[in-house]
């Protein structure tokens, strides 16, 4: 009885957290295996633009998306208009161009199948053409 | 079922050849429509793949201002007016001096090569267009980007992009610090190596150049400008570090008295480092800089300058308070000459300030502004000054309680 009801206890807050887990995610014939939680914020800030030697493309969803606010908000802390005035500093200076925003997540699955570009959407729209490099839970 | 295999070989053959009359009759008429259809289809295929390698080769991005500002009534003890750096007065807004638009291309030549452009229109400068960054980059290895032409100054933690408001906390950056050097600007070469040394990024910055800028109504040619910087980013942590040296000349022959102290290629050198934190919630930024010109006679003073910052983010509202203060030291090793002395007063500046402000984050790419500060502390047992006040021949530090700025400002980048 106890131990169901501390079972019952912990599972009640499961179905408010159950929020779709989000999966950066690449073609399925990439050479990149995996990437570690510090590749992917340095990726999707535009520190780092290659990955084993090969240069990649990262992509964004569309803006106010919530996938794409609850990514930055996981992954960095930020919210959308932090972001935006990382990217400023870096966009007014030459030295960075924010990933490259799609109009849908067909466009983005379309786009990471082709290969050479790195995306995240929620680990439910990821294909079979595709490969999970990182989960954020 | 022979038969039947039969009957259906019939018919399959008239079918054919009913087929082949049709295509023999009309067979022109068809042919055209589909390759014109063809051919259309790839016209607009074609046109559509160029409209998106242009889309891919060149970018447009932009900035623009909107400032207002106003000071309070602020005089010296004997009654002068004096006006924040002789452009504010009391009861009346200034609507132009922070106000400003800019818009940067970026255009790709090749995988390597890069070239970049940014227009910018002040209103201080009554919004004449001039360029803040146009240069040529060309990535000599991924890691490696070279840039030649007219680049930004690199000598603050937020020099680089001083002019887009949207990008920092407050209106106007402290100027203790920030005017230091009354120029943003020089043509060079600089070269940027990007370091990735586990969770720690750094990019790695060396940069040559020259470049004239007016100041104190004598114009300075700073030439063989050259330096170093490091940004290492680590999680929520930025530092900056950046040396640079320069040789200074000024023409001071205008007036016969002044022409001996004029620094012909002086020694001068620039120091500034700068530490952030940003976890997201909390904001901390310290900055601390120094500027010496080894000038004839040691007229021209050493000027350190720092600031220190914090603010927090209630989601979209973010208060925050700073302290700033600019020196001008080494007042004793003036050869003890009238004129010498002179100068060195022309170019002190002694001052502290407190700034609280709010940013509030009206969109994402829109953001509103309010800052206030508060100045004082203008001389000590070695210097006497106005600051960044000015007034009439003779005036003096500002002398009332509160010689205060009030700004306002909504900043857009797009």
């Amino acid at each position: 009885m106890k131990k169901t009801l501390i079972m019952l206890l912990l599972a009640l807050p499961l179905p408010l957290l159950a929020q779709a887990d989000l999966v950066v995610v690449t073609d399925s014939n990439s050479s990149i295996r995996s990437l570690t939680e510090a590749e992917v914020r340095q990726l999707f800030s535009g520190q780092l633009k290659a990955v084993a030697g090969k240069p990649v493309q990262v992509l964004d969803l569309p803006g106010g998306e919530r996938h794409r606010e609850d990514f930055y908000r996981k992954l960095m802390g930020r919210s959308p208009e932090q972001m935006r005035a990382y990217w400023t500093r870096l966009v007014f200076t030459g030295q960075g161009k924010p990933p490259r925003e799609v109009s849908s997540t067909r466009e983005l699955t379309t786009l990471v199948g082709s290969g050479g570009y790195i995306g995240y959407l929620p680990a439910e729209a990821a294909g079979d053409n595709m490969r999970v490099l990182y989960r954020i839970q | 079922m022979p038969h039947n295999n039969n009957m259906m070989g019939t018919t399959m053959r008239l079918t054919t050849i009913a087929a082949a009359c049709l295509v023999a009759a009309t067979g022109s008429a068809w042919a055209e429509t589909l390759e014109e259809r063809l051919a259309t289809a790839e016209t607009r295929l074609a046109s559509l793949e160029q409209q998106n390698s242009v889309a891919d080769r060149i970018t447009i991005n932009g900035y623009l201002r909107f400032a207002m500002e106003t000071q309070t009534n602020i005089e010296d003890a004997a009654g002068n007016k004096l006006n924040y750096r002789g452009a504010l007065e009391p009861d009346a807004w200034d609507n132009k001096r922070l106000s400003r638009a800019g818009l940067q291309v970026n255009a790709r030549i090749n995988d390597e090569a890069e070239a970049v452009v940014q227009l910018l229109a002040r209103g201080s400068d009554d919004f004449a267009v001039e360029a803040q960054w146009a240069y040529l980059a060309y990535n000599v290895r991924p890691d490696i980007t070279v840039r030649a032409g007219r680049l930004v100054l690199p000598f603050y933690l937020h020099s680089q992009y001083l002019n887009v408001g949207y990008a920092y906390p407050w209106v106007e950056l402290p100027t203790e610090v920030y005017d230091t050097i009354p120029a943003d600007t020089m043509e060079g070469i600089d070269a940027t190596w990007n370091i990735n040394t586990g969770n720690i990024n750094h990019k790695l910055n060396v940069f040559w150049g020259s470049l004239e800028t007016e100041a104190g109504g004598v114009l300075f040619e700073s030439d063989h400008q050259h330096g170093i910087n490091l940004r290492s980013t680590l999680g929520n942590w930025t530092s900056w570090l950046g040396y640079a040296t320069t040789l200074i000349s000024v023409d001071l022959s205008a007036n016969p008295v002044t022409a001996p102290f004029s620094p012909d290629r002086a020694y001068a050198h620039f120091i500034g480092t700068g530490l952030q934190y940003d976890n997201g919630s909390l904001v901390l930024m310290g900055e601390a800089t120094e500027l010496k010109i080894s000038a004839p006679a040691n007229w021209f003073p050493r000027l350190p300058a720092g600031y220190l910052m914090a603010g927090y983010r209630f989601g979209k509202l973010m208060p925050h308070v700073t302290w700033a203060y600019g020196y001008a030291e080494d007042s004793a090793d003036v050869v003890a000459n009238p004129v010498a002395a002179g100068l060195y007063d022309t170019f002190a500046s002694r001052q502290k300030s407190w700034t609280v402000g709010a940013r509030y984050e009206l969109a994402s790419g829109i953001a509103l502004k309010a800052d206030a500060s508060h100045y004082y502390d203008f001389s000590n047992n070695e210097v006497s000054t106005q600051g960044v006040f000015t007034g009439p021949a003779g005036s003096g530090a500002p002398d009332n309680s509160n010689p205060m700025v009030i700004r306002l400002a909504v900043d857009a980048v797009f």
